[in-house]
């Protein structure tokens, strides 16, 4: 049977190598008869061909089958125009699913920012900086799964009056005993946000740990210029820290947004997109692998892909630029 | 230059000895079981691997359709799946990835063993498929019959109709307590445990013909019939008074922990409805709890008198992916009444094998259960499980909506409706 793990293995570790070597011992062997210098672009294209092979087969192949697939009915046997697509912007319940993934775009990006700077200021006044930098950055340690299990014994709900064992609404109660509990996950005003703040809860470390470093980057002179010329601490924040942090705010922040855009495991784990906190993650995973819709699952993909490319593109120009900056 | 050279020697060697390595006698087995049940599937597949010596890898999975889905696109199936429903059968097998298996089992002792239902369950296009490893009586009302007597309250007897159930929890709300006790919450399938309330009622109000058509995708969702079900259905759960918790209570509980209520002191609920399996749940959580003593069951209420013989059932079922020698000793080994006595002497799992006798079954409680399941003259298998999966997936979200909100009845019917005229082009 094929899927013994073990001869597999060995075949990757040795041959792999094996082919690879034998390949540029090959190609050197040929290229070394012509004169050095003329072939040096040729030389490139030899070095350069089992990595593009590699990204053609495993990145450009599946992009444009999948956009072809888009476009075809949901067995993939016959041509479905644009329907697809009009199903995603149009059906009452995939509107939903658009609301929610613009609702995670925009809390989930500038709270984490938000805080992740916050706590990066603060904590690079205080001596235990170490510390609280630890304890803010552990939950990134944690899988979004595991995440999201902890949080829903977080998020339990008893009803009034019998013993709460979720965190949130037994604090409740006790500071405000005539309080009623709130069912987070099953509140359908409340819902939406109790997920996004387990996504916040978790890369606001990540946030706080490249602003930090950005922070430290920042050349202690110009700070201390700033003050002998008589300006104010926020003015120091809002004039010379704040710009100079520019440049990794935005790198933060894309890359905050590419993975807003794909989140999934949070709301397939705690709701499962019930009572709508469905995203377009979810929806495209339901799509593909329990409704066996291709055309509807590809739709979705490409709408991701023409979403988070611009920002990715403008993520890896800013690492070109800026990199000593970022 | 030495040094590596060396090193790809080595290399070479172990390979070549992983290579030689005879391959063991083994099977894998894809199935969604975890804790108690994988270690009765566990123990069951011990005494095979003693008897015949090959291996059973099992592994487990909480979305076993998607996973399987990937698995066979893929061109890498597992060699058996343990399967929850006959739904996903039909898919595959329409789609020419199972065994058909009579070419695998002993089909003299096969005929022998099983009753003509369970065959044609497993079969599509008159082709066996699938067979019914441990099965569960669905449409059981469970209450603890000392909390009913210390309240006041009466015992349900079989055969007690809608109205009377009815007026026994107009009993109990007028003494200041709460009826039922109802939790839906599993998961990715969160909303299953309604569904089979909605089948239920259904069935008792509208017979098995009409309970098929539903299923086939015959049935518009917004017919007058299935209309009248769900609004029964919300006589206990759109009513805050009948339910424990109310809407949001019963949308975040989780069904293994919904019976719980019925068990507090002073209980917060008196009945709760649930397939057979509960009980082994129910068991692990209060383990003092005594069946027949301290918690009994009642068959579901009767609506029409017409479809009261009807039964509902669930069970897991078994396919083959490849047709190897081991596969064959696997799956006639799974048909065998020895190895389903494993399920039921383990976590009350009911025998489809007719000959797996009722002395293996551990209590009075399962004993009855399997007797029932035995004797029903109208088995209908779980509806849910038996339609598509893109309109299975929609009614278990369907119901946690309703739920949420009842007064979006027309909505969510509408919604249905769509998705079935989706599904069944």
């Amino acid at each position: 049977m094929g899927a013994d793990p073990l001869p597999m293995l060995a075949i990757a570790v040795v041959g792999v190598p094996l082919v690879l070597g034998g390949y540029i011992y090959l190609s050197e062997r040929l290229l070394g008869r012509g004169a050095r210098k003329a072939n040096s672009a040729t030389r490139a294209a030899f070095w350069l061909a089992p990595a593009l092979v590699l990204l053609l087969v495993f990145l450009v192949y599946p992009i444009v089958t999948t956009i072809v697939l888009s476009f075809k009915d949901a067995t993939s046997a016959s041509w479905a125009g644009l329907s697809n697509y009009g199903y995603v912007f149009t059906d009452r319940n995939m509107l939903v699913v658009l609301r929610n993934n613009l609702l995670w775009l925009v809390f989930f990006t500038l709270v984490t920012l938000t805080l992740g700077l916050l706590i990066a200021l603060l904590a690079d006044r205080v001596k235990y900086e170490a510390v609280a930098k630890s304890l803010i950055f552990l939950p990134m340690a944690i899988s979004f799964v595991a995440a999201g299990i902890i949080w829903k014994f977080m998020y339990d709900f008893q009803p009034g009056g019998a013993k709460q064992v979720g965190t949130l609404n037994a604090l409740i109660t006790t500071v405000a005993p005539g309080f009623k509990p709130v069912a987070w996950l099953f509140d359908t005003s409340t819902n939406n946000a109790a997920l996004i703040v387990v996504g916040i809860w978790m890369w606001t470390g990540f946030a706080m740990v490249i602003l930090s470093a950005g922070l430290k980057g920042i050349p202690v002179e110009l700070l201390e210029a700033a003050r002998i010329d008589g300006a104010s601490e926020l003015q120091v924040l809002s004039r010379v820290t704040l710009p100079l942090l520019g440049p990794t705010l935005i790198v933060v922040a894309t890359t905050l947004i590419i993975d807003v855009l794909k989140i999934f495991d949070v709301v397939y784990v705690m709701t499962n997109g019930n009572l709508g906190t469905e995203v377009v993650a979810n929806r495209m995973y339901k799509e593909m692998f329990n409704y066996h819709n291709y055309g509807r699952a590809s739709a979705m993909a490409v709408l991701l892909l023409v979403v988070i490319a611009p920002v990715m593109i403008l993520n890896v120009r800013r690492f070109r630029q800026g990199g000593s900056n970022a | 230059m030495k040094k590596s050279l060396t090193l790809l020697c080595v290399l070479l060697a172990c390979s070549a000895f992983v290579f030689a390595a005879p391959a063991a006698k083994k099977i894998t087995v894809l199935g969604v079981w975890g804790g108690q049940e994988a270690d009765v599937f566990n123990d069951m597949c011990q005494a095979f691997t003693n008897k015949t010596g090959i291996q059973v890898e099992f592994e487990a999975t909480r979305d076993l359709d998607a996973v399987i889905t990937t698995r066979v696109e893929a061109g890498n199936p597992p060699d058996v799946s343990a399967l929850t429903g006959p739904g996903k059968m039909i898919e595959l097998a329409q789609k020419g990835k199972l065994v058909d298996l009579s070419t695998v089992l002993d089909m003299a002792e096969f005929n022998k063993d099983y009753a003509q239902g369970w065959k044609d369950l497993g079969s599509v296009n008159g082709k066996l498929y699938g067979i019914f490893g441990k099965a569960a009586v669905k449409g059981l009302v469970w209450y603890d019959p000392k909390a009913l007597k210390a309240g006041g309250f009466d015992e349900p007897k079989a055969g007690w109709t809608w109205d009377d159930m009815i007026a026994e929890c107009n009993k109990i709300i007028a003494a200041g307590k709460t009826p039922w006790a109802v939790g839906i919450e599993s998961g990715s399938a969160s909303g299953w445990v309604g569904t089979d309330w909605l089948e239920n009622i259904f069935l008792r109000q509208n017979g098995p013909q009409k309970y098929q058509d539903w299923y086939n995708g015959k049935l518009s969702w917004t017919s007058p019939e299935m209309r009248k079900a769900w609004q029964t259905f919300g006589q206990i759960v759109a009513d805050p008074k009948m339910a424990y918790g109310g809407a949001q209570y019963i949308n975040a509980t989780n069904f293994g922990n919904a019976a719980a209520p019925l068990f507090a002191d002073p209980p917060q609920a008196y009945f709760h409805h649930q397939a057979s399996f509960i009980q082994s749940f129910i068991q692990n959580q209060f383990p003092n709890a005594k069946p027949v003593a301290d918690f009994n069951f009642v068959a579901f209420p009767t609506i029409d008198p017409k479809y009261s013989k009807a039964m509902e059932v669930a069970a897991d079922l078994y396919v083959a992916f490849k047709s190897t020698p081991e596969v064959k000793a696997f799956m006639n080994y799974i048909a065998s009444a020895e190895a389903q006595a494993f399920w039921a002497a383990g976590t009350g799992g009911l025998g489809t094998n007719r000959n797996v006798a009722l002395t293996f079954y551990p209590d009075a409680l399962t004993k009855r259960a399997a007797s029932i399941l035995n004797g029903t003259e109208i088995v209908v298998f779980d509806a849910s499980d038996m339609m598509k999966s893109q309109m299975n997936n929609a009614f278990w979200s369907a119901v946690v909506s309703y739920v949420n909100k009842p007064s979006d009845l027309d909505s969510i019917l509408a919604d249905l409706e769509k998705v079935r005229l989706d599904a069944y082009k």
